[in-house]
């Protein structure tokens, strides 16, 4: 007979951030049926080697048939679930067939283009793989090489999309691999641009695998710089016959895959972008600033944060404000959203609930998560000059946590929980809570360690039997949230017990 | 009226207060403990106030019950900062209430003061009862006026200073405890 909706204060206890690091490295060499590759293993072992080097969890997999790397696959893409940073390094034949962008492994028969689609690993596939990583994905693909199906028609541009060895010829038209278009967060690096080869080097290593290996061990450099660097080095080492080229773009997080060169960076990345951005080097922050001043819209998010963190004597939330309202007018959808708190909160500008909203509205409206989260919330609270509309809310909590926003999810869970959204129960609930934690959010974890009462019977049990499932829970479904529960919880979420 | 809506009012009173940071105003230095200790002790002692009423007082005398416990929580708030914000709001809605009650009263029924061995709490006045004819369309006027309370307290934490600075950690509250999450 009431209104549901109240607020009330949720105590967010900080808990260690995790910070892990995996990467993926396949490389492809010995095929059955295609043309043999003779760098592909070397870059994979001397990639896998240095991003061990640094700090990642590496998964190594060499010439492997297209079962065994779906294998792997499956088992990385669990590990990205609670890593902060994901990366894929694929270095073999790679194909382009209406569109849609396929890695080859050893074993590939085709006949026809259209097998591709049957024996390949499609990018997409490859994609799924590094979705759920919690802050950062990175997919490279040094595969344009030459062509292995030569003769076959049906293959993008010419049907002759991958190279190995210098034997193909770089100026050959309409070749190489489509262009892509990952979610946000996302970055898919390819050695070349689409519709271009990749040069297979005349040493031991790809050029592109070489100045990615240089790159990995340079301290101080921000990632997203670290790119920059990267394609400056092929350009310069191929005398300008190979650019490399990037689709997608990077989180706002900012990872120095190498640490720095006095200690200063922890390699693990600061759970905080105020404090993560704030450790860039001053030689950086003017690489930076000038990135900004060409456009770079993560530049100006990463300055922005610079001057929001309150420790550092760079504090200057109005200034933070001029850099995220270039990038917002710009249509980064993350620097609406950080944006949109500033004048929700009246920081760096004088509060301005109705911009407030603009800038959330704009922002979600790209369906950046957190703000199509916050949208659910705005709507279902009533605030910023809204009236709450629960249904509206929940329509956007819906759809945040499709986007595997943390926060949404567990928010959909209860709203799931209470019998609100129809055809969901309790096992639909739990699947949400079991993805919420799996994504890291400090706030769930909180939830369910000390208040996971608030949800029914039903919907605990059917959280342990996902904790069992998943080998994370071996006692017994009676949605008690005793020790070995909440020791689950926590190992679920990536903690070590 | 359900312990639901009852304890709408309590945790509304929590929205005002957010986070850990102290908050001073010119008129209030900064308190002793933070925000948050006394937010919580407030919301505690405020939540088993709502439980009273709904434990104890019998069905006619819940909506009077409310206005007395609201108002004497409210007496025990300070006048600045977020206490003197619930202060003036748990107070309106304690008058609000009681003239629910007057409105619907049941002629001739004698008040009474509402205790129980089971609980410390005893109501501070004696508690006036609704007629029993009355009583459905009593709890429909308070339930709208407690909406209105809660509309009332979410402006006040909207524009809070408490609340903008704890931005993130403003949640709200589902069905009777669950909680929703702002973007962390």
């Amino acid at each position: 007979m009431f209104r549901r909706l109240i607020i009330a204060l949720v105590l967010l206890l900080p808990h260690p951030a995790l910070a892990e690091r995996v990467a993926l490295v396949i490389g492809m060499s010995d095929y059955a049926n295609v043309a043999k590759l003779k760098n592909t293993i070397n870059d994979a072992d001397r990639i896998a080697a240095k991003l061990q080097e640094v700090g990642f969890k590496v998964t190594l997999a060499t010439d492997k048939t297209q079962s065994e790397l779906l294998d792997i696959m499956d088992t990385f893409a669990f590990q990205s679930e609670t890593a902060d940073l994901a990366l894929v390094y694929y270095a073999g034949h790679g194909v382009e067939v209406q569109g849609v962008n396929y890695l080859v492994p050893i074993d590939a028969q085709v006949t026809a283009a259209q097998d591709i689609t049957r024996v390949g690993i499609s990018l997409n596939q490859i994609l799924a793989t590094v979705d759920s990583a919690r802050k950062m994905r990175v997919v490279i693909l040094d595969s344009c090489r030459n062509n292995p199906f030569v003769g076959i028609a049906g293959f993008g541009g010419s049907g002759d999309t991958s190279l190995s060895g210098n034997t193909a010829d770089p100026n050959a038209p309409a070749q190489g691999l489509a262009p892509v278009n990952p979610e946000l967060g996302t970055l898919v690096a390819y050695a070349a641009k689409a519709g271009q080869v990749a040069l297979d080097g005349l040493g031991g290593n790809s050029p592109y695998a070489t100045a990615l290996i240089d790159a990995f061990g340079r301290p101080d450099v921000e990632i997203g710089l670290m790119f920059r660097q990267v394609r400056d080095d092929v350009l310069k080492n191929t005398g300008n016959l190979q650019e490399p080229y990037q689709y997608g773009s990077l989180s706002g997080t900012p990872f120095f895959l190498a640490g720095s060169s006095d200690g200063s960076i922890d390699i693990a990345a600061e759970a905080d972008p105020k404090v993560a951005w704030a450790n860039i080097k001053p030689d950086q922050e003017l690489q930076m600033r000038a990135l900004a001043d060409a456009g770079d819209n993560r530049a100006m998010l990463g300055l922005a944060y610079i001057r929001l963190n309150p420790d550092q004597p760079t504090y200057n939330p109005e200034e933070a404000v001029q850099f995220l309202t270039r990038a917002a007018d710009a249509g980064a959808a993350d620097a609406q959203y950080e944006l949109a708190k500033l004048y929700e909160r009246g920081l760096g500008v004088p509060a301005d609930p109705a911009r407030a909203l603009d800038l959330y509205q704009r922002s979600a409206a790209q369906n950046f998560p957190d703000a199509v989260n916050d949208m659910g919330f705005i709507h279902y609270q009533g605030s910023l000059g809204l009236t709450p509309d629960p249904a509206k809310g929940l329509e956007l909590f819906a759809l945040a946590a499709d986007l595997r926003q943390p926060e949404a999810m567990f928010n959909y869970a209860g709203l799931i929980d209470e019998g609100m959204v129809d055809g969901r129960g309790p096992e639909d609930a739990a699947k949400y809570l079991y993805q919420a934690l799996r994504a890291g959010s400090d706030p769930v974890l909180n939830e369910l360690t000390t208040k996971s009462e608030r949800f029914k019977p039903a919907a605990r049990k059917a959280l342990q039997k996902l904790l069992k499932e998943n080998s994370f829970y071996d006692g017994p479904l009676d949605g008690d949230y005793g020790k070995s529960t909440q020791s689950a919880i926590r190992k679920a979420y990536g903690l070590p017990e | 009226m359900t312990r639901r809506s009852l304890a709408v009012v309590a945790l509304c009173a929590a929205a005002l207060g957010i986070g850990h940071v102290p908050v001073a105003t010119a008129d209030a230095p900064l308190p002793l403990v933070s925000v948050q200790s006394e937010l919580d002790a407030f919301t505690t002692r405020l939540q088993s106030y709502v439980a009273f009423c709904d434990r104890y007082a019998r069905a006619q005398y819940k909506v009077d019950c409310l206005s007395e416990r609201l108002t004497f929580a409210a007496n025990n708030l300070g006048n600045y900062g977020w206490q003197g914000q619930v202060k003036a709001t748990l107070r309106a809605t304690a008058r609000s209430l009681y003239a629910v009650t007057t409105k619907y009263a049941a002629p001739g029924a004698a008040p009474v003061i509402i205790r129980n061995d089971a609980t410390p709490i005893v109501s501070s006045r004696p508690i006036r009862p609704v007629a029993p004819q009355n009583q459905t369309r009593a709890n429909a006027v308070a339930s709208n006026v407690i909406e209105e309370a809660e509309l009332t307290l979410l402006r006040s934490a909207d524009t809070s200073q408490a609340n903008a600075l704890a931005f993130a950690e403003v949640a709200a509250v589902i069905g009777s405890a669950k909680v929703l999450l702002r973007s962390a």
